[in-house]
């Protein structure tokens, strides 16, 4: 049975860590910036002291010059909760690797970023409802429940990103990094739970995760074409033209959603399961600004 | 192709059951999509007729009856006849007599055609090992090789000899050398003549194109009762018709000639006078341009007698003298070493231990004592076949005395009187010595018919001058004895050039015809080598004429069935492969 997600590619992942747009507000320390002022290294504003408050945080030279003491804050370093939704729809079957497992691979990379950088991680599966996934914990612990759960998934049912984000918002209720990952071809719409995601203030990033068949299809002549999801049937002969009328079509697709995706400030990335997968991260994330 | 179990094509009724089988199956071509709306709406391309076949058609049915039809095939196992290209060892035998030499219409002989027939043996006998068999009377093997430029340059810098035709006898002898004929796949024979009794994996080429006229024999000799000699020819006229032409007897200074005209495809003896001729050396010329010119000309060498060189001990007996000069040109010496007949006559002498020795009456130590003399009574001949008394009737011989003797060898007594030997025989090489116990003057021996007849016996016998002495019918090929005529000095051919010849065993074996000089101690002796008459042939009565090569292409049964079952084993794999999906490609489009 081939290893779920490598140790070694994971260690490869070891440098990177996830850039945050904004200033978000975490429960505990973490390496990401909070709105609020606490602790940390990055200096922040002065205030007037009140009792009570740490006097290694008072800044004597201006007590010197202004003769009021005054206590330096300091832009609190928070974690933040990186949830990662994964699509387990039928449709995450096709394909040899099938998509499922290149998601599900890429969530576990993208867990063990968030984990190492002491951010809390949960995982929430989905096809067209929420399936049982783990709330956001922290620590490497964390880590081995993620892959237990990622490698035990089956993909199945039909997609609703609208129903599954309807219900993720409604167990969440911090904000954070949220990662999509999905092929985005489900005929039920996407744009509404996305919509509700921005609105909460999340950072959302969507994968979307094809295979090369679903861009290029081959010609095989007549075929009896089957949707996995939905089990409905249509026969056509695929040639040359049929295809390039396909690619056409397909092409349309996904210039709406990169429009919409546009228009709500959600960072997109397409890939192919056919690409490696150390090289979208490194590459196609780093240069898209996810990670660093 | 043989089929040799036909019975197993029924086989191929399991088609029917595969067939069946098949379209019992759900035929459906799949394709199992993410999102079907993005499909919605397409028309499709039109079907093409092709693509219509091949979707009926499934690619693993297709490989099961490949797998069925190749099992089957293999079950009738199929013997394939592949011509021999490809083989082990091949023999080149050239045939390389005397006729080769023959020309052709195109201007090459026969055995320049026969080379290139032979190079191109080799081009299509490609083989992992050659031999190359110039034959003849004395067949010549060349050394193996597998390198077909070295055996085309061997074949190419080779040329006939003068040698006459070997046999077919004599080929598998010369193959017997090499392992045996059954050591090779194919065994090619040039010649200009068929040769019977080959093994079966022999193929023949026939080479027989051109005109000949030869002289297949000629003789001197000298006229008995008057001067010259009388020189007699035999000719070949082996073309299609009549021919006018010219024979020249020449002694090297004089010639004579006779003009002829030879019937078609028969042989013509003639005898031509040759009165002004005083030479001993002869040549007899065909004046015709044929396609042989080797046996337009023969050789004939009149034989010079040898004298016996005879040592006296004693008194010289006239009578005997004269009985040896009547038998053998006799030569007396001084010198008993270089005698060939040592004659005793009434003395006593020491031991002689090689040599022939004629003791008449005499003593001879270790050997022969004599005694009291006595009278003698009738002769009787104990060994009356031998061949000392050869033609001798020894009834009419009178001894009047003869004298007691005490051998101690051990005698063959030939004649005896009394119990007494009169004439008798010790042998012991190198020494050989006859016993005449009587004074030839106490006899009538000399005045009788038989005396000179004994004694040329005794001259034959004893000093056995060899037979083969005469030099006159030699061809090349043939092999002559070179003793008896004294110690051979040398042996030159008709340029005066060493001739090669035997040291050992003093025998010469003439290569090419002329006139040979041998030279001894007793003077020079000329030995005549013609061309083998058997070379002056007919032209050839197969059908194959030159150029033709008479291939009879032996084949090799392949067995198929290996490569068969190999296809079908294949076959069931390509098709568990594609079943078990392995084939992505094909997996993805269904």
């Amino acid at each position: 049975m081939p290893r779920f997600i490598d140790e070694a590619f994971l260690q490869r992942l070891s440098n990177l860590r996830f850039i945050v747009k904004g200033r978000r507000q975490g429960r505990l320390s973490g390496v990401h910036t909070s709105p609020r002022a606490g602790v940390g290294l990055e200096f922040a504003d002065y205030r007037a002291y009140t009792p009570g408050d740490d006097f290694r945080y008072i800044d004597w030279n201006v007590y010197g010059r202004l003769d009021r003491i005054l206590v330096k804050t300091f832009v609190h370093e928070a974690d933040l909760p990186i949830y990662l939704l994964i699509d387990f729809s039928a449709s995450m079957q096709v394909g040899t690797p099938n998509k499922a497992q290149y998601a599900a691979q890429f969530a576990a990379a993208m867990a063990y970023l968030g984990l190492k950088e002491l951010d809390r991680v949960g995982v929430y599966p989905f096809n067209d409802r929420l399936i049982p996934g783990l709330p956001p914990r922290h620590g490497m612990g964390q880590m081995g429940k993620i892959i237990r759960l990622l490698r035990e998934a089956e993909p199945g049912g039909r997609t609703s990103i609208d129903q599954a984000i309807t219900e993720f918002l409604s167990q969440t209720r911090e904000s954070g990094i949220v990662f999509i990952i999905s092929d985005l071809l489900g005929s039920s719409g996407y744009e509404e739970g996305l919509a509700k995601l921005v609105h909460r203030g999340d950072e959302v990033t969507v994968i979307q995760v094809l295979d090369p068949s679903d861009a290029s299809p081959p010609m095989v002549g007549t075929t009896r074409i089957v949707d996995v999801e939905s089990s409905q049937r249509l026969t056509l002969t695929i040639g040359h033209r049929t295809k390039e009328e396909y690619e056409q079509r397909f092409r349309e697709y996904q210039r709406a959603l990169k429009v919409f995706l546009l228009s709500r400030r959600i960072t997109h990335f397409q890939v192919t399961t056919d690409r490696s997968m150390e090289r979208f991260i490194h590459e196609d994330l780093r240069v898209g600004g996810v990670l660093r | 192709m043989i089929i040799q179990n036909p019975d197993a094509f029924y086989l191929l009724f399991g088609a029917l059951l595969i067939l069946l089988l098949h379209f019992l199956r759900s035929r459906e071509r799949r394709r199992e999509v993410s999102a079907l709306f993005l499909w919605e709406g397409l028309s499709g391309d039109p079907q093409s007729k092709a693509a219509r076949i091949r979707q009926h058609i499934d690619p693993l049915l297709l490989l099961q009856l490949s797998v069925l039809l190749a099992l089957a095939f293999a079950l009738t196992q199929p013997l394939l006849r592949v011509p021999q290209r490809s083989i082990s060892r091949l023999a080149i035998v050239i045939d390389g007599s005397a006729s080769m030499r023959s020309r052709t219409n195109s201007g090459a002989s026969r055995y320049q055609e026969a080379v290139e027939g032979a190079v191109a043996a080799l081009d299509r006998y490609p083989a992992d090992e050659t031999i190359i068999i110039q034959f003849s009377e004395h067949s010549q093997l060349s050394t193996h090789t597998d390198d077909p430029s070295v055996l085309k340059s061997i074949l190419r810098s080779s040329s006939p000899t003068w040698y006459g035709d070997g046999t077919a006898e004599g080929l598998l002898m010369m193959f017997g050398s090499v392992g045996g004929v059954e050591q090779f796949d194919r065994i090619v024979v040039l010649s200009d003549r068929t040769l019977m009794g080959l093994p079966p994996q022999a193929e023949m080429m026939l080479f027989d194109e051109g005109d000949n006229i030869g002289i297949t024999a000629f003789s001197v000799r000298q006229n008995p009762a008057q001067p010259g000699v009388s020189a007699f020819v035999e000719i070949l006229n082996a073309t299609e018709g009549f021919v006018n032409t010219q024979i020249r007897i020449s002694d090297g200074e004089n010639q004579t000639t006779l003009t002829l005209m030879l019937p078609p495809n028969a042989v013509d003896r003639y005898t031509i006078p040759f009165p002004n001729s005083r030479g001993s050396v002869f040549t007899a010329t065909l004046d015709y341009p044929d396609d042989l010119d080797g046996d337009n000309k023969r050789y004939f060498a009149l034989d010079r007698p040898i004298d016996v060189r005879v040592f006296w001990i004693g008194e010289r007996n006239r009578y005997l003298t004269a009985a040896l000069r009547a038998s053998v040109p006799v030569t007396e010496v001084d010198d008993i070493s270089s005698a060939d007949l040592i004659i005793v006559n009434q003395r006593q002498v020491p031991s002689i231990e090689q040599g022939v020795v004629l003791l008449i009456q005499s003593a001879m130590d270790r050997v022969l004592t004599l005694g009291e003399f006595r009278e003698a009574g009738e002769i009787v001949a104990l060994s009356p076949n031998h061949p000392l008394l050869r033609s001798v009737d020894a009834g009419n011989f009178r001894i009047s005395q003869i004298a007691e003797a005490q051998f101690e060898v051990p005698i063959e007594t030939l004649l005896e009187t009394d119990g007494f030997p009169v004439l008798a025989e010790y042998s012991d090489p190198p020494r050989r010595l006859i016993f005449l116990m009587a004074d030839l003057m106490n006899t009538n021996l000399p005045i009788t018919v038989d005396f000179p007849i004994l004694i040329r016996n005794l001259a034959n016998e004893l000093v056995r001058i060899p037979a083969e002495l005469s030099f006159q019918s030699l061809e090349v090929g043939g092999s002559i004895s070179l003793q008896g005529r004294g110690i051979v000095r040398s042996l030159t051919d008709s340029q005066d050039q060493p001739a090669p010849y035997s040291k050992s065993l003093l025998t010469f074996s003439p290569q090419e015809p002329g006139i040979y000089t041998l030279t001894t101690d007793r003077g020079g002796f000329a030995i005549s080598a013609s061309s083998p008459a058997s070379e002056t042939v007919l032209k050839g009565t197969s059908q194959l004429i030159s150029g033709h090569t008479e291939v009879e292409q032996s084949e090799r049964l392949y067995p198929l069935w290996p490569i068969l079952v190999g296809i079908a084993v294949l076959l069931l794999l390509i098709e568990t492969c594609l079943h078990m999906g392995l084939n992505v490609p094909l997996r993805r489009s269904t």
